[in-house]
Parts: C-alpha cells; sequence; structure tokens
C-alpha cells in the first residue's frame, strides 16, 4: 500500500513537471484565453499611458522569490525589505508588481481555475507563514523558474516575462530615448528569470544591471548580453549552490558557456554577504537577526540593503552621500516596521566592508 | 455494441500487460509475441503510442510553431504512424541480418513483432516534457529500450549476448545505408507532410522561430519597438 502511494505521488509529481511548461507555451500558441485578450502582440494601451512627468534616475525591477503568489503578495519578510529599498533609493522607481513565475503577469490569485486553492493558501499563509501547503506554491514556482532555465522552453517564458517587464516600465513612464537604466533586483528564482528575460530586454537602448540575491542562476543566454550581473550570496544558503550544480553551462570544464564567458569577460562578480541562509533567520532580508561581528551592528537585511546602495553608487546611478539616502534617513528615520536606517553613516559610502 | 466495448476493453487490458511485460524485459512475453501472430495488434499499439508520448514530449517545436489544436492532435497521431513504419522497416533489417548471421530463425515477422516491443518505454515520452530533467529522461528510456532490444534479438536468434549486440550493431549501419541511398525522398516526403501539418520546418528550433517572429509586425511591442 505505501509502494503504491509513494509511486503515485512521484507520478503526480512528474505529470506536474510535465504541464509546467504548457501555460507559458499555451500563451505562446493562443491557445489560452489570457492569451486572446493579451496576446504577445498586443500590448499598446500601456505606451499610450506612459506619462510625461519628469522620468526617475533608474528603474528597479524586484521579481520575487518562488513563495510569491502574485504580484502584490510577497511572503511577509519581503516587505519591510522593500520599504527600506524604496527609502534607500529615491531618487528611483521601484517596481514591485510584476508576477515572474507567469508569462501574462496572472498571480495566482488571478484568473486561474485552480485560483481557489492558492487564495485558500495565501490566507493559512498569512496566519501561519510556516504552513506546509504553502510549499506548494513553492514547488509551482520552482517549476516555473526550471522553465524559465530550460533551452527549449527558455526563449518562450523569458520573452513573455520580458515583454511584461516592459509593458510595466511603460505604464510607470519608462521612455526609451532617455535611456535611464534598468536594474532587475531577483530573489532567488527570479534572479534566474531576471538573467532569463535580460535576453529581450538587452533590445532596449537603456543599460541593463541585474542584481541576484542567492538566485538559483543557471548558464543563460541572457547573460550575453545584459550589462553586468552581481550575485549576493550566503555561505549558509545551499539553494543559491544549486545554480552551479544542477547546471552544466556553470562548471569550468565549459568554458565557452554564456556563464562562464561572462564570468571572463568580467560581467559577472560575485559578492559573500557572510554567513546568510536561504529561509528562516538570518536570511537576505532578515530586520531583525544582527550580524556577528559588525561594526555598525546592522542587521542582515540592512546589509544586503547597504550591498544594493554600494553597488549602485559604484555604478554612479546614486551620488555619495546624496539626496536619495540622506533625504530617507533625515525625513524617516524608522518609517518602516523593523527597518533601522543608521543616520550616522551612510550606507555604502567609503566603506570598504559594504 | 457491447461486444465491442468489451473487445477494446480487453485489447487495452492485454496492451497494458504487453507494456508492463516488455517494462521488465520478460522472456515469456517475447514467447507470447515470438509464436501467436495475433499479438502484432497489440505490438502496433505500443508502438503507435509511443510515438504519440514522444512527439507530445518533444512538442515543443508544434507549440512554438502556434499550431492549432486540431492539428496538434493530428501531428501526434501522424508521429505514431511515422513511429510505426520506422519501427516495421527496423524489424524487417533485424529479421533480415539475424536470417543471415544465425541458424535459429524465428521468421522474420516474428522479429518484427518483437522488435515493436523495444518501443516500449518510449510510452513515458511524455515526460521529456520535465523542465531541466526531460532531455534526460528521453536518454534513460532511449536505453531501456536499446536494452529491451538487445534482449529479443538474444532471445528471438537464440544467441548471446555478443551475437545480440553485433546483431542491432549491423542493423544500425544498415539503416544508416538505407538513409542514404532510399531515406532522403522518402525523408524529403515526412518533411512536407509535416511542413504542411505543423507550418514550419521539421527540424526548426524556438530559437529560430522566434527570431523570424520577433522580425515580423506581430511581434511583441518589446522587439517591435526596440529593433537594433
Amino acid at each position: 500500500m505505501i509502494t503504491y502511494l509513494i509511486i503515485g505521488a512521484f507520478l503526480l509529481l512528474f505529470v506536474t513537471a510535465a504541464l509546467a511548461p504548457l501555460e507559458s507555451l499555451n500563451w505562446w500558441a493562443g491557445w489560452s484565453r489570457e492569451g486572446e485578450k493579451k496576446g504577445p502582440a498586443e500590448l499598446s494601451e500601456a505606451e499610450a499611458t506612459a506619462g510625461a512627468e519628469e522620468e526617475p534616475d533608474f528603474y528597479v525591477i524586484y521579481l520575487s522569490g518562488i513563495g510569491a503568489i502574485s504580484g502584490d503578495s510577497f511572503p511577509e519578510e519581503e516587505y519591510p525589505f522593500l520599504r527600506g529599498l524604496e527609502e534607500r533609493l529615491a531618487t528611483a522607481k521601484i517596481i514591485t508588481d510584476v508576477y515572474p513565475y507567469s508569462v501574462t503577469n496572472n498571480g495566482l490569485t488571478g484568473q486561474r481555475q485552480l485560483a481557489w486553492l492558492w487564495r485558500r493558501i495565501e490566507k493559512l499563509r498569512f496566519k501561519n507563514p510556516n504552513s506546509v501547503l504553502s510549499l506548494l506554491v513553492n514547488l509551482r514556482n520552482a517549476l516555473q523558474m526550471l522553465v524559465s532555465a530550460d533551452r527549449r522552453y527558455g526563449p518562450v517564458y523569458n520573452l513573455g516575462i520580458a515583454n511584461e517587464i516592459y509593458r510595466v516600465l511603460r505604464e510607470k513612464g519608462y521612455r526609451p530615448e532617455h535611456k535611464r537604466p534598468v536594474i532587475l533586483l531577483g530573489w532567488s528564482g527570479g534572479g534566474q528569470i531576471s538573467i532569463g528575460a535580460a535576453a529581450y530586454l538587452a533590445a532596449l537602448p537603456s543599460p541593463l544591471y541585474v542584481i541576484s540575491l542567492g538566485g538559483m542562476l543557471s548558464d543563460d543566454p541572457g547573460l550575453e548580453k545584459l550589462t553586468h550581473l552581481w550575485h549576493l550570496y550566503g555561505v549558509a544558503d545551499p539553494l543559491q549552490v544549486l545554480g552551479g550544480v544542477l547546471y552544466a553551462g556553470r562548471w569550468p570544464i565549459l568554458p565557452n558557456s554564456p556563464w562562464n564567458q561572462a564570468m571572463a569577460n568580467g560581467r559577472i562578480d560575485i559578492i559573500c554577504l557572510g554567513a546568510y541562509t536561504h529561509n528562516g533567520k538570518g536570511n537576505y532580508f532578515d530586520m531583525e537577526t544582527k550580524l556577528p561581528n559588525d561594526a555598525r551592528g546592522r542587521t542582515h537585511g540592512e546589509k544586503t540593503l547597504d550591498t544594493i546602495v554600494h553597488i549602485l553608487t559604484d555604478q554612479k546611478l546614486l551620488t555619495p552621500g546624496g539626496r536619495a539616502w540622506a533625504a530617507a534617513a533625515m525625513m524617516q528615520p524608522q518609517s518602516a516596521p523593523g527597518v533601522t536606517v543608521s543616520a550616522v553613516a551612510p550606507p555604502g559610502v567609503g566603506d570598504p566592508s559594504i | 455494441m457491447l461486444e465491442l466495448t468489451q473487445s477494446v476493453f480487453t485489447y487495452f487490458d492485454h496492451l497494458f500487460q504487453v507494456i508492463r511485460y516488455a517494462l521488465t524485459l520478460d522472456p515469456r512475453l517475447y514467447e507470447y509475441v515470438a509464436t501467436n501472430p495475433r499479438s502484432g495488434w497489440l505490438v502496433l499499439g505500443v508502438v503507435f503510442l509511443a510515438g504519440a508520448s514522444v512527439l507530445l514530449g518533444q512538442s515543443v517545436v508544434l507549440f512554438v510553431n502556434r499550431v492549432r489544436r486540431g492539428r496538434f492532435l493530428f501531428s501526434l497521431a501522424l508521429n505514431g504512424v511515422m513511429y510505426v513504419i520506422s519501427y516495421f522497416v527496423w524489424g524487417v533489417t533485424i529479421g533480415v541480418i539475424g536470417r543471415l548471421l544465425f541458424e535459429f530463425n524465428p521468421g522474420t515477422w516474428a522479429i518484427v513483432r518483437m522488435v515493436g516491443l523495444s518501443t516500449a518505454p518510449l510510452i513515458f515520452g511524455f515526460f521529456i516534457l520535465v523542465p531541466w530533467l526531460g532531455p534526460f529522461i528521453g536518454r534513460i528510456l532511449n536505453i531501456w529500450g536499446f536494452l529491451i532490444l538487445v534482449s529479443v534479438v538474444e532471445f528471438g536468434f537464440q544467441v548471446g549476448l555478443v551475437g545480440a549486440l553485433v546483431t542491432v550493431g549491423l542493423g544500425w549501419l544498415a539503416m544508416m545505408l538505407l538513409n542514404n541511398l532510399v531515406g532522403k525522398p522518402i525523408a524529403a516526403l515526412r518533411n512536407r507532410i509535416w511542413q504542411r501539418v505543423a507550418g514550419a520546418a521539421i527540424d526548426a528550433s524556438a530559437q529560430d522561430l522566434l527570431l523570424q517572429f520577433s522580425q515580423s509586425e506581430h511581434a511583441p511591442a518589446l522587439l517591435r519597438e526596440n529593433r537594433p
């Protein structure tokens, strides 16, 4: 009996995995109803609404990890981090409403046959963030991440995501002719999808940067197109290591793979943040646990934010000690719950330890 | 009507049993298939299902070509038929080589039926769709099919492993020769049918088709507006 149950579970898992690419393939083939409403060729209504007001200095598109349920429903821990990011990057436009696990930006609780199930899981997760059922969300999204990294489906999947990113950018006022830099900030699975979408977003005249937070990155051809990638990782994070194990193109024996070529050309920087974990206490977003041996007594999440600021300052997207950070620190020193903004030393400025 | 329904159920019941025994390389099944000409229909079912399943596993090209649902199903059926034909030729080739090499001869038709059993693992060809793991699954299924083929030849001609491997190897060489001599017009005909059904070349990759698409007027805004 138990043997049959195990076989059944495996079969179910394999069938689910085999069906995972169908959402994006259906969209592409024009089979799905969503595809009919908002097919790959019909995007112009967003462009028409692009405002005429002054553009921000640059755009940051946040692509969440595999725990995301929709473009506005992330795991709780990410919200204080995102507020901290907005405070530090006041001259940028932070965009969080792209759902990277659907080619049509259709969240799990959107128009779907199983929306009722995902809504129930969302409620459960709100009450208990460690609910076992929420692993279903992770499984579903992890499969979509694998679809993005698969050379057979990636070209279609990543086009859909890139198209949605472009549509939202235009909605938020992005004008290609102004060439404002575009930064994709991808957490976990969002890191892989960022480098996948980069293959198409590189067609924009803007510089295109990717910052991966513990991303499970493959040797995606998009790496050949982006301007620069920073991969931030923690030594206690086994999941980001998987990318280097599962994808042969990241092994040193294949020097001509997109990953190894980008590494050789100096387009990838790998930055170790310390003993960060992927989930739980001491993760990239943890705004409570203090770092051991940190001179400024920062939390894990604060150091992640500071590192991002440091990178952007280094790229001259932020002015050292400029209005972006200073204004936020002076006006709202404690505006986000759980986020402590140090007013003593501007983060990332003149600090060799980032 | 009732009889017909009953026969259909019986057929599928037997079909699943044949698949199960073939997957476990069971010599009792080889015996049954070798001595029972009516088993040909069951083997035909196995080969057809394997062909359709493998195409489902490799159907990315159909999706990327934006093939309509009806054509999609027709393509699956067409691939099933193509599989049946190619395995028939493969079976005849092995049968002829075995007859030339070995004394024991179970008859070419019996060998053709038995060779068809080696496609049984490809019934799981659908799982080639699985992201990341799919191509690896495909290779495992091919190796599994190869093992069945070798054991079928061992049983069919009552030879040892080396004899069976030599027969399969020579069969493969003969198929290559046939492909080069008479295969080209057949392949051209197959490609023409395919192109008519799917609307694209059989060997076009997703990248090729997207590149083609990005240059058309129906391309997404991102590609249309930002061409280099």
